[in-house]
Protein backbone atom coordinates (compact mmCIF):
# COMPACT_ATOMS: atom_id res chain seq x y z
CA UNK A 1 0.00 0.00 0.00
CA UNK A 2 1.47 3.60 -1.08
CA UNK A 3 2.12 6.40 1.66
CA UNK A 4 -0.92 8.17 0.18
CA UNK A 5 -3.62 4.65 0.43
CA UNK A 6 -2.06 4.26 3.69
CA UNK A 7 -3.08 7.69 4.99
CA UNK A 8 -6.39 7.54 3.22
CA UNK A 9 -7.21 4.34 4.77
CA UNK A 10 -5.99 5.84 8.45
CA UNK A 11 -8.39 9.11 7.76
CA UNK A 12 -11.74 7.03 7.00
CA UNK A 13 -11.16 4.72 9.78
CA UNK A 14 -10.25 8.05 11.93
CA UNK A 15 -13.78 9.66 10.59
CA UNK A 16 -16.02 6.45 11.23
CA UNK A 17 -14.57 6.63 14.76
CA UNK A 18 -15.58 10.37 14.53
CA UNK A 19 -19.07 8.96 13.43
CA UNK A 20 -19.48 6.73 16.40
CA UNK A 21 -18.48 9.08 18.73
CA UNK A 22 -20.67 12.15 17.90
CA UNK A 23 -22.47 12.90 21.01
CA UNK A 24 -22.15 10.17 22.81
CA UNK A 25 -21.66 11.76 25.70
CA UNK A 26 -25.35 12.93 25.91
CA UNK A 27 -27.81 11.48 28.06
CA UNK A 28 -29.77 10.51 25.11
CA UNK A 29 -27.35 10.32 21.87
CA UNK A 30 -28.56 9.65 18.27
CA UNK A 31 -28.37 6.24 17.14
CA UNK A 32 -25.44 4.72 15.56
CA UNK A 33 -25.41 4.96 11.59
CA UNK A 34 -22.68 2.51 11.14
CA UNK A 35 -23.64 -0.63 9.30
CA UNK A 36 -22.57 -4.06 11.58
CA UNK A 37 -19.35 -3.80 9.44
CA UNK A 38 -18.15 -0.69 9.95
CA UNK A 39 -18.82 -0.82 13.49
CA UNK A 40 -16.29 -3.99 13.53
CA UNK A 41 -13.76 -2.19 11.51
CA UNK A 42 -13.73 0.63 14.19
CA UNK A 43 -14.48 -1.00 16.86
CA UNK A 44 -10.43 -1.35 17.77
CA UNK A 45 -9.86 1.76 17.37
CA UNK A 46 -12.63 2.55 19.70
CA UNK A 47 -11.46 -0.06 22.09
CA UNK A 48 -7.84 0.83 21.99
CA UNK A 49 -8.31 4.36 22.79
CA UNK A 50 -10.50 3.66 25.99
CA UNK A 51 -13.49 4.64 23.80
CA UNK A 52 -15.64 1.69 24.31
CA UNK A 53 -18.20 2.49 26.56
CA UNK A 54 -19.04 5.86 24.50
CA UNK A 55 -19.25 3.65 21.41
CA UNK A 56 -22.00 0.82 23.54
CA UNK A 57 -23.77 3.81 24.26
CA UNK A 58 -24.30 5.01 20.99
CA UNK A 59 -24.58 1.27 19.44
CA UNK A 60 -27.28 0.14 21.91
CA UNK A 61 -30.72 -0.02 20.61
CA UNK A 62 -29.55 -0.03 17.09
CA UNK A 63 -29.48 -3.36 16.86
CA UNK A 64 -25.81 -3.83 16.55
CA UNK A 65 -25.59 -4.86 20.04
CA UNK A 66 -25.75 -8.42 19.58
CA UNK A 67 -23.04 -8.24 16.92
CA UNK A 68 -19.36 -9.18 18.18
CA UNK A 69 -18.26 -5.44 18.11
CA UNK A 70 -20.99 -4.27 20.16
CA UNK A 71 -20.70 -7.01 22.60
CA UNK A 72 -16.85 -6.06 23.02
CA UNK A 73 -18.59 -2.55 23.53
CA UNK A 74 -21.03 -3.51 25.87
CA UNK A 75 -18.36 -5.48 27.72
CA UNK A 76 -15.73 -2.59 27.72
CA UNK A 77 -19.33 -0.64 29.50
CA UNK A 78 -19.61 -2.97 32.33
CA UNK A 79 -16.43 -3.13 33.06
CA UNK A 80 -15.47 1.11 32.92
CA UNK A 81 -18.72 0.97 35.27
CA UNK A 82 -17.46 -1.27 37.96
CA UNK A 83 -13.61 0.41 37.75
CA UNK A 84 -15.29 3.37 38.15
CA UNK A 85 -17.46 2.52 41.25
CA UNK A 86 -14.47 0.98 42.88
CA UNK A 87 -12.18 3.78 41.81
CA UNK A 88 -14.42 6.43 43.35
CA UNK A 89 -13.70 4.46 46.93
CA UNK A 90 -9.88 4.76 45.80
CA UNK A 91 -9.84 8.18 45.32
CA UNK A 92 -11.23 9.11 48.80
CA UNK A 93 -8.70 6.94 50.44
CA UNK A 94 -6.13 8.74 49.04
CA UNK A 95 -7.35 12.20 49.41
CA UNK A 96 -7.71 11.36 52.95
CA UNK A 97 -3.88 10.52 53.19
CA UNK A 98 -2.99 13.67 51.80
CA UNK A 99 -5.51 15.66 54.23
CA UNK A 100 -3.90 13.92 57.08
CA UNK A 101 -0.81 15.46 55.96
CA UNK A 102 -1.72 18.81 56.11
CA UNK A 103 -2.40 18.44 51.98
CA UNK A 104 -5.38 19.86 49.94
CA UNK A 105 -5.16 18.00 46.35
CA UNK A 106 -7.39 19.37 43.23
CA UNK A 107 -8.92 16.30 41.13
CA UNK A 108 -8.37 16.71 37.92
CA UNK A 109 -9.04 14.48 34.31
CA UNK A 110 -9.37 11.12 34.48
CA UNK A 111 -11.95 10.28 36.91
CA UNK A 112 -12.76 13.97 37.76
CA UNK A 113 -13.90 14.31 33.64
CA UNK A 114 -15.36 11.03 33.78
CA UNK A 115 -18.09 12.33 36.60
CA UNK A 116 -19.20 14.85 33.80
CA UNK A 117 -20.44 11.74 31.81
CA UNK A 118 -23.87 11.21 32.15
CA UNK A 119 -23.73 7.40 33.73
CA UNK A 120 -20.69 5.56 34.76
CA UNK A 121 -19.23 3.58 31.84
CA UNK A 122 -19.18 5.36 29.54
CA UNK A 123 -15.77 7.21 29.94
CA UNK A 124 -12.99 4.67 31.77
CA UNK A 125 -11.69 6.74 34.75
CA UNK A 126 -8.06 6.22 34.57
CA UNK A 127 -5.52 6.93 36.89
CA UNK A 128 -6.11 9.69 39.66
CA UNK A 129 -4.78 13.29 38.84
CA UNK A 130 -3.73 14.75 41.94
CA UNK A 131 -2.80 18.57 42.10
CA UNK A 132 -0.93 19.86 44.67
CA UNK A 133 1.03 23.53 44.88
CA UNK A 134 5.00 23.15 44.47
CA UNK A 135 5.17 24.11 48.07
CA UNK A 136 3.20 21.02 49.31
CA UNK A 137 4.98 18.37 46.71
CA UNK A 138 7.46 17.06 48.81
CA UNK A 139 4.92 16.21 51.69
CA UNK A 140 2.38 14.98 49.05
CA UNK A 141 4.73 12.58 47.66
CA UNK A 142 5.62 10.95 50.81
CA UNK A 143 2.39 10.65 51.97
CA UNK A 144 1.33 8.65 48.98
CA UNK A 145 4.69 6.84 48.53
CA UNK A 146 3.73 3.04 47.19
CA UNK A 147 0.67 4.96 45.11
CA UNK A 148 2.05 7.25 43.30
CA UNK A 149 2.72 6.10 39.75
CA UNK A 150 0.13 3.02 39.12
CA UNK A 151 -2.98 4.27 40.32
CA UNK A 152 -2.26 8.18 41.15
CA UNK A 153 -0.41 10.64 39.11
CA UNK A 154 0.59 13.34 41.96
CA UNK A 155 0.94 16.85 39.74
CA UNK A 156 3.53 19.23 41.26
CA UNK A 157 2.00 22.38 40.31
CA UNK A 158 -0.86 22.91 38.23
CA UNK A 159 0.19 22.25 34.74
CA UNK A 160 -1.45 23.62 31.89
CA UNK A 161 -2.60 26.02 34.46
CA UNK A 162 0.02 27.73 35.65
CA UNK A 163 -0.74 30.48 34.14
CA UNK A 164 -3.32 31.09 36.73
CA UNK A 165 -3.22 32.33 40.43
CA UNK A 166 -3.17 29.61 42.89
CA UNK A 167 -5.06 31.20 44.95
CA UNK A 168 -7.86 31.73 42.59
CA UNK A 169 -7.71 27.80 41.16
CA UNK A 170 -8.67 26.97 45.31
CA UNK A 171 -11.16 29.98 45.28
CA UNK A 172 -13.14 28.56 41.97
CA UNK A 173 -12.50 24.56 42.98
CA UNK A 174 -15.69 22.90 43.87
CA UNK A 175 -15.83 19.56 46.00
CA UNK A 176 -17.85 16.45 44.64
CA UNK A 177 -19.32 13.82 47.55
CA UNK A 178 -20.08 14.27 50.67
CA UNK A 179 -18.08 13.93 53.86
CA UNK A 180 -15.14 11.63 53.80
CA UNK A 181 -15.93 10.77 50.26
CA UNK A 182 -15.70 14.42 49.91
CA UNK A 183 -12.86 15.30 46.34
CA UNK A 184 -11.88 18.90 45.41
CA UNK A 185 -12.51 19.27 41.49
CA UNK A 186 -11.46 22.43 39.41
CA UNK A 187 -13.32 24.68 39.18
CA UNK A 188 -15.45 24.50 35.16
CA UNK A 189 -13.96 27.11 33.62
CA UNK A 190 -10.02 25.50 34.58
CA UNK A 191 -10.76 22.28 34.21
CA UNK A 192 -12.53 22.45 30.82
CA UNK A 193 -9.27 24.73 29.79
CA UNK A 194 -7.14 22.01 31.95
CA UNK A 195 -8.74 19.02 29.36
CA UNK A 196 -8.52 21.18 26.25
CA UNK A 197 -4.82 21.98 26.41
CA UNK A 198 -3.59 18.59 27.67
CA UNK A 199 -5.33 17.15 24.84
CA UNK A 200 -3.93 19.09 22.06
CA UNK A 201 -0.31 19.02 24.05
CA UNK A 202 -0.83 15.22 23.17
CA UNK A 203 -1.91 16.34 20.09
CA UNK A 204 -5.37 14.55 20.51
CA UNK A 205 -4.01 11.46 19.62
CA UNK A 206 -7.01 9.50 21.49
CA UNK A 207 -10.46 10.31 20.41
CA UNK A 208 -11.38 10.48 24.09
CA UNK A 209 -9.98 13.34 24.95
CA UNK A 210 -12.02 15.01 22.42
CA UNK A 211 -15.29 13.49 24.00
CA UNK A 212 -14.24 14.63 27.39
CA UNK A 213 -13.77 18.19 25.93
CA UNK A 214 -16.84 17.95 24.71
CA UNK A 215 -18.76 16.87 27.59
CA UNK A 216 -16.94 19.66 29.86
CA UNK A 217 -17.93 22.08 26.84
CA UNK A 218 -21.71 21.34 27.10
CA UNK A 219 -21.79 21.07 31.05
CA UNK A 220 -20.65 24.54 31.38
CA UNK A 221 -23.79 25.91 32.93
CA UNK A 222 -25.32 29.96 32.47
CA UNK A 223 -22.94 30.78 35.39
CA UNK A 224 -19.78 29.69 33.08
CA UNK A 225 -17.35 32.78 33.38
CA UNK A 226 -16.34 33.07 29.68
CA UNK A 227 -14.17 35.54 30.47
CA UNK A 228 -12.18 34.10 33.38
CA UNK A 229 -11.40 30.93 30.73
CA UNK A 230 -9.65 33.04 28.48
CA UNK A 231 -7.76 34.91 30.99
CA UNK A 232 -4.03 34.08 31.80
CA UNK A 233 -1.46 33.71 28.52
CA UNK A 234 -3.52 34.55 25.32
CA UNK A 235 -1.94 32.10 23.34
CA UNK A 236 -2.83 29.65 25.95
CA UNK A 237 -6.38 30.61 25.24
CA UNK A 238 -6.35 30.69 21.67
CA UNK A 239 -4.82 27.21 21.91
CA UNK A 240 -7.93 26.11 24.47
CA UNK A 241 -10.45 27.45 21.77
CA UNK A 242 -8.91 25.70 19.03
CA UNK A 243 -9.86 22.46 21.05
CA UNK A 244 -13.51 23.45 21.45
CA UNK A 245 -14.14 24.14 17.93
CA UNK A 246 -12.08 21.09 17.09
CA UNK A 247 -14.77 19.21 19.56
CA UNK A 248 -17.35 21.24 17.50
CA UNK A 249 -16.18 20.02 14.19
CA UNK A 250 -15.24 16.55 14.35
CA UNK A 251 -17.74 15.29 17.20
CA UNK A 252 -20.36 18.05 16.53
CA UNK A 253 -20.34 19.61 20.30
CA UNK A 254 -22.44 22.41 20.69
CA UNK A 255 -20.09 25.34 21.12
CA UNK A 256 -23.38 27.75 21.08
CA UNK A 257 -23.21 28.53 24.59
CA UNK A 258 -19.10 30.40 23.56
CA UNK A 259 -20.27 33.91 22.53
CA UNK A 260 -19.76 34.46 19.42
CA UNK A 261 -17.83 37.26 19.88
CA UNK A 262 -15.21 34.65 21.89
CA UNK A 263 -15.16 32.47 19.00
CA UNK A 264 -12.19 34.72 18.25
CA UNK A 265 -10.17 31.34 16.32
CA UNK A 266 -10.51 29.52 13.14
CA UNK A 267 -9.56 26.28 12.89
CA UNK A 268 -6.80 25.47 10.16
CA UNK A 269 -8.05 23.62 7.54
CA UNK A 270 -5.21 20.75 7.78
CA UNK A 271 -6.55 20.23 11.64
CA UNK A 272 -9.09 18.39 11.06
CA UNK A 273 -8.09 15.60 8.63
CA UNK A 274 -4.42 15.42 10.78
CA UNK A 275 -6.70 14.16 13.40
CA UNK A 276 -8.75 11.72 11.64
CA UNK A 277 -5.35 10.51 10.29
CA UNK A 278 -4.09 10.04 13.80
CA UNK A 279 -7.67 8.40 15.63
CA UNK A 280 -7.29 6.08 12.07
CA UNK A 281 -3.51 5.11 13.14
CA UNK A 282 -4.46 4.69 16.94
CA UNK A 283 -0.66 5.55 17.74
CA UNK A 284 0.04 4.99 21.35
CA UNK A 285 -0.07 8.36 23.63
CA UNK A 286 2.93 9.94 25.10
CA UNK A 287 3.45 8.47 28.69
CA UNK A 288 2.61 4.91 27.28
CA UNK A 289 5.43 4.08 25.04
CA UNK A 290 8.83 2.50 25.75
CA UNK A 291 11.41 4.93 26.56
CA UNK A 292 13.81 5.93 23.73
CA UNK A 293 16.77 5.19 26.19
CA UNK A 294 15.56 1.73 26.51
CA UNK A 295 15.71 1.19 23.08
CA UNK A 296 18.85 2.67 21.88
CA UNK A 297 20.39 -0.75 22.37
CA UNK A 298 17.94 -2.47 19.98
CA UNK A 299 18.33 -0.88 16.15
CA UNK A 300 15.02 -2.61 14.76
CA UNK A 301 12.93 -1.51 17.83
CA UNK A 302 14.69 1.89 18.02
CA UNK A 303 13.15 2.83 14.06
CA UNK A 304 9.68 1.98 15.05
CA UNK A 305 10.05 4.02 18.03
CA UNK A 306 10.47 7.03 16.30
CA UNK A 307 7.73 6.38 13.81
CA UNK A 308 5.91 6.01 16.80
CA UNK A 309 7.20 9.73 18.00
CA UNK A 310 7.07 11.43 15.20
CA UNK A 311 5.10 14.67 16.66
CA UNK A 312 2.23 15.27 14.69
CA UNK A 313 1.16 18.80 13.71
CA UNK A 314 -0.54 19.65 16.49
CA UNK A 315 2.06 18.33 18.95
CA UNK A 316 4.64 20.21 16.98
CA UNK A 317 2.35 23.55 16.78
CA UNK A 318 2.28 23.08 21.02
CA UNK A 319 5.62 22.29 21.49
CA UNK A 320 7.15 24.79 19.80
CA UNK A 321 4.79 27.04 21.50
CA UNK A 322 3.07 28.72 17.90
CA UNK A 323 -0.25 29.78 16.84
CA UNK A 324 -2.58 27.37 14.80
CA UNK A 325 -3.08 28.44 11.34
CA UNK A 326 -3.04 27.67 7.47
CA UNK A 327 0.86 27.94 7.42
CA UNK A 328 2.75 24.39 6.33
CA UNK A 329 2.96 22.48 9.91
CA UNK A 330 6.54 20.50 8.48
CA UNK A 331 8.84 22.74 9.56
CA UNK A 332 7.66 22.92 12.90
CA UNK A 333 7.31 18.74 12.98
CA UNK A 334 10.77 18.93 12.25
CA UNK A 335 11.54 21.59 14.84
CA UNK A 336 9.47 19.76 17.20
CA UNK A 337 11.92 16.50 16.77
CA UNK A 338 14.89 18.84 17.04
CA UNK A 339 13.65 20.25 20.29
CA UNK A 340 13.07 16.78 21.81
CA UNK A 341 16.51 15.11 20.44
CA UNK A 342 18.17 18.27 21.96
CA UNK A 343 16.07 17.74 25.14
CA UNK A 344 16.76 14.18 25.42
CA UNK A 345 20.21 14.44 24.88
CA UNK A 346 21.02 17.20 27.19
CA UNK A 347 18.94 14.90 30.07
CA UNK A 348 21.15 11.89 28.71
CA UNK A 349 24.26 13.89 29.51
CA UNK A 350 23.29 15.49 33.12
CA UNK A 351 22.43 11.98 34.59
CA UNK A 352 25.81 10.46 32.77
CA UNK A 353 27.45 13.74 34.99
CA UNK A 354 25.51 12.71 38.25
CA UNK A 355 26.18 8.94 37.52
CA UNK A 356 29.86 9.37 37.08
CA UNK A 357 30.11 11.73 40.61
CA UNK A 358 28.22 9.32 42.10
CA UNK A 359 31.03 6.67 41.14
CA UNK A 360 33.92 8.83 42.03
CA UNK B 1 -35.60 -22.75 53.25
CA UNK B 2 -35.94 -18.60 52.83
CA UNK B 3 -32.74 -17.28 50.80
CA UNK B 4 -31.25 -14.53 51.55
CA UNK B 5 -28.41 -12.17 49.29
CA UNK B 6 -25.62 -11.32 50.49
CA UNK B 7 -24.38 -7.68 51.07
CA UNK B 8 -21.04 -7.49 52.41
CA UNK B 9 -18.09 -6.41 50.18
CA UNK B 10 -20.10 -6.06 47.09
CA UNK B 11 -20.44 -3.17 45.04
CA UNK B 12 -23.64 -2.87 43.30
CA UNK B 13 -24.57 -1.19 39.86
CA UNK B 14 -28.01 -1.36 38.31
CA UNK B 15 -28.58 -0.55 34.73
CA UNK B 16 -32.02 -0.35 33.26
CA UNK B 17 -31.13 -3.79 31.93
CA UNK B 18 -29.32 -5.85 33.72
CA UNK B 19 -27.12 -5.31 37.43
CA UNK B 20 -23.65 -5.33 37.78
CA UNK B 21 -22.34 -7.00 40.94
CA UNK B 22 -18.46 -6.61 41.90
CA UNK B 23 -17.06 -9.05 44.80
CA UNK B 24 -15.05 -7.18 46.54
CA UNK B 25 -13.67 -10.62 48.31
CA UNK B 26 -12.95 -13.04 45.46
CA UNK B 27 -12.61 -9.93 42.71
CA UNK B 28 -14.72 -11.29 40.78
CA UNK B 29 -17.52 -9.09 38.32
CA UNK B 30 -20.76 -10.18 37.31
CA UNK B 31 -23.88 -8.99 35.27
CA UNK B 32 -27.09 -10.51 36.26
CA UNK B 33 -29.43 -10.28 33.81
CA UNK B 34 -32.99 -8.35 34.35
CA UNK B 35 -35.09 -11.17 35.96
CA UNK B 36 -32.57 -12.64 37.77
CA UNK B 37 -31.52 -9.35 39.18
CA UNK B 38 -34.59 -9.06 40.73
CA UNK B 39 -34.92 -12.49 41.98
CA UNK B 40 -31.63 -11.35 43.78
CA UNK B 41 -32.63 -8.60 44.84
CA UNK B 42 -36.34 -10.10 46.59
CA UNK B 43 -33.77 -12.74 48.77
CA UNK B 44 -34.66 -10.77 51.80
CA UNK B 45 -35.06 -13.67 54.39
CA UNK B 46 -38.63 -13.14 54.28
CA UNK B 47 -39.58 -15.22 51.35
CA UNK B 48 -39.73 -19.01 49.94
CA UNK B 49 -38.56 -19.79 46.95
CA UNK B 50 -42.17 -20.37 45.93
CA UNK B 51 -43.16 -17.06 47.04
CA UNK B 52 -40.60 -15.57 45.27
CA UNK B 53 -41.34 -17.15 42.04
CA UNK B 54 -45.45 -15.96 42.54
CA UNK B 55 -44.13 -12.38 43.02
CA UNK B 56 -41.90 -12.82 39.98
CA UNK B 57 -45.22 -14.14 37.99
CA UNK B 58 -46.97 -11.24 39.32
CA UNK B 59 -44.22 -8.91 37.60
CA UNK B 60 -43.27 -10.33 34.38
CA UNK B 61 -46.97 -11.81 33.58
CA UNK B 62 -45.46 -15.35 32.91
CA UNK B 63 -45.50 -18.01 34.83
CA UNK B 64 -42.54 -19.13 36.92
CA UNK B 65 -42.23 -22.66 38.20
CA UNK B 66 -40.46 -23.38 41.77
CA UNK B 67 -37.97 -25.80 39.76
CA UNK B 68 -37.35 -22.52 37.51
CA UNK B 69 -36.46 -20.54 40.61
CA UNK B 70 -34.41 -23.36 41.69
CA UNK B 71 -32.47 -23.19 38.86
CA UNK B 72 -31.77 -19.01 39.47
CA UNK B 73 -31.29 -19.45 43.16
CA UNK B 74 -28.37 -22.33 42.77
CA UNK B 75 -26.72 -19.94 39.64
CA UNK B 76 -26.72 -16.90 42.61
CA UNK B 77 -25.42 -19.33 45.00
CA UNK B 78 -22.46 -20.47 43.02
CA UNK B 79 -21.55 -16.90 42.33
CA UNK B 80 -21.73 -16.71 46.39
CA UNK B 81 -24.29 -13.60 46.04
CA UNK B 82 -26.51 -15.87 48.42
CA UNK B 83 -25.53 -15.94 52.48
CA UNK B 84 -26.28 -19.83 52.17
CA UNK B 85 -25.30 -22.39 49.44
CA UNK B 86 -28.31 -23.74 47.30
CA UNK B 87 -28.44 -26.89 46.35
CA UNK B 88 -28.84 -27.77 42.43
CA UNK B 89 -32.82 -28.57 41.73
CA UNK B 90 -32.88 -32.43 40.87
CA UNK B 91 -35.07 -32.44 37.62
CA UNK B 92 -38.08 -34.57 38.00
CA UNK B 93 -40.13 -36.70 36.10
CA UNK B 94 -42.34 -34.10 35.05
CA UNK B 95 -39.18 -31.66 33.73
CA UNK B 96 -36.10 -32.45 33.01
CA UNK B 97 -32.80 -29.96 33.12
CA UNK B 98 -33.07 -29.49 29.72
CA UNK B 99 -37.13 -28.63 29.70
CA UNK B 100 -35.98 -26.33 33.15
CA UNK B 101 -33.51 -24.32 30.73
CA UNK B 102 -35.52 -24.03 28.16
CA UNK B 103 -38.26 -22.49 30.48
CA UNK B 104 -35.70 -19.81 31.93
CA UNK B 105 -34.74 -18.77 28.69
CA UNK B 106 -37.68 -18.41 27.72
CA UNK B 107 -38.63 -15.23 30.39
CA UNK B 108 -35.72 -14.10 29.52
CA UNK B 109 -33.16 -15.58 30.52
CA UNK B 110 -31.66 -16.24 34.19
CA UNK B 111 -28.12 -15.62 33.13
CA UNK B 112 -25.05 -14.34 35.35
CA UNK B 113 -22.61 -13.74 32.98
CA UNK B 114 -18.82 -13.39 34.67
CA UNK B 115 -17.00 -10.27 33.22
CA UNK B 116 -13.51 -9.88 33.43
CA UNK B 117 -12.65 -7.67 36.84
CA UNK B 118 -11.56 -4.39 36.99
CA UNK B 119 -7.64 -4.19 38.21
CA UNK B 120 -5.97 -0.81 39.61
CA UNK B 121 -4.15 0.12 36.35
CA UNK B 122 -6.21 -1.01 33.67
CA UNK B 123 -8.25 2.04 32.52
CA UNK B 124 -4.97 4.24 32.85
CA UNK B 125 -2.34 4.51 30.27
CA UNK B 126 0.42 2.50 31.21
CA UNK B 127 0.08 -1.25 31.87
CA UNK B 128 -0.95 -2.55 34.79
CA UNK B 129 1.38 -5.34 36.84
CA UNK B 130 1.06 -8.55 34.83
CA UNK B 131 0.64 -7.51 31.61
CA UNK B 132 4.20 -5.79 31.50
CA UNK B 133 6.27 -8.57 29.48
CA UNK B 134 10.13 -7.26 28.91
CA UNK B 135 13.19 -6.24 30.66
CA UNK B 136 12.08 -2.51 29.53
CA UNK B 137 9.22 -2.33 31.43
CA UNK B 138 7.23 -2.71 28.46
CA UNK B 139 4.89 -4.29 26.17
CA UNK B 140 5.30 -5.81 22.48
CA UNK B 141 2.95 -2.82 21.69
CA UNK B 142 5.25 -0.09 22.84
CA UNK B 143 3.33 0.90 26.01
CA UNK B 144 5.56 0.85 28.78
CA UNK B 145 4.45 -0.71 32.86
CA UNK B 146 2.92 1.60 35.45
CA UNK B 147 5.51 2.81 37.89
CA UNK B 148 6.00 -0.09 40.91
CA UNK B 149 4.42 -2.68 37.98
CA UNK B 150 6.46 -5.94 37.79
CA UNK B 151 7.50 -6.27 34.23
CA UNK B 152 11.51 -6.52 34.34
CA UNK B 153 13.09 -9.68 33.67
CA UNK B 154 15.50 -9.43 36.43
CA UNK B 155 14.99 -10.64 39.49
CA UNK B 156 11.61 -9.67 41.01
CA UNK B 157 12.82 -5.43 40.55
CA UNK B 158 9.48 -3.39 39.42
CA UNK B 159 9.35 -0.15 37.36
CA UNK B 160 9.99 3.39 38.30
CA UNK B 161 11.58 6.23 37.58
CA UNK B 162 15.18 6.39 38.46
CA UNK B 163 18.38 8.14 37.57
CA UNK B 164 18.10 7.13 33.79
CA UNK B 165 14.83 7.00 32.94
CA UNK B 166 11.72 4.94 33.41
CA UNK B 167 13.55 1.72 34.17
CA UNK B 168 13.22 -1.73 36.05
CA UNK B 169 14.53 -0.65 39.44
Amino acid sequence: MTFTAASASRTRLGGLAAGALAAAWRPSPPPLALTAGELSEVEPVLLGAGAGGLGWGRARGTGLESTPAGNALHEAYRHQALAYLLRRTRIAEVVQRLRAAGVEPITGKGWAVASLYPEPGLRPCGDIDLYVGRQDYAAAALALRGEIGELVDLHCGYAELDDRDEAELRARSRVAGAGEDAVRIFGPEDHLRLIALHALRHGLLRPLWLCDVAVALESAAGDFDWDYFARGRRRRADWALVALEAAHAILGARIDAVAAGRRRVRLPRWLVPAVLREWGAARPPHGARVPIADLLRQPGALGRALVLRWPNAIEATIGLGRPFNELPRLPLQLGECVRRTVRFSVRRAQRGLTGASQRD
Amino acid sequence: MKPRKRRDALVVHELPDEMLVYDLERHKAFCLSKNIAWIWRHCTGQRTPGQIARALEAEIGAPVGEDVMGVALHRLSKAHLLREPITPPASSARTSRRQLLRHAATLGGLTILAISAPTVGQAATCLAAGACVNSHCGDASGRVCCAGAAGCKQNSQTCGTGQTGFQCM
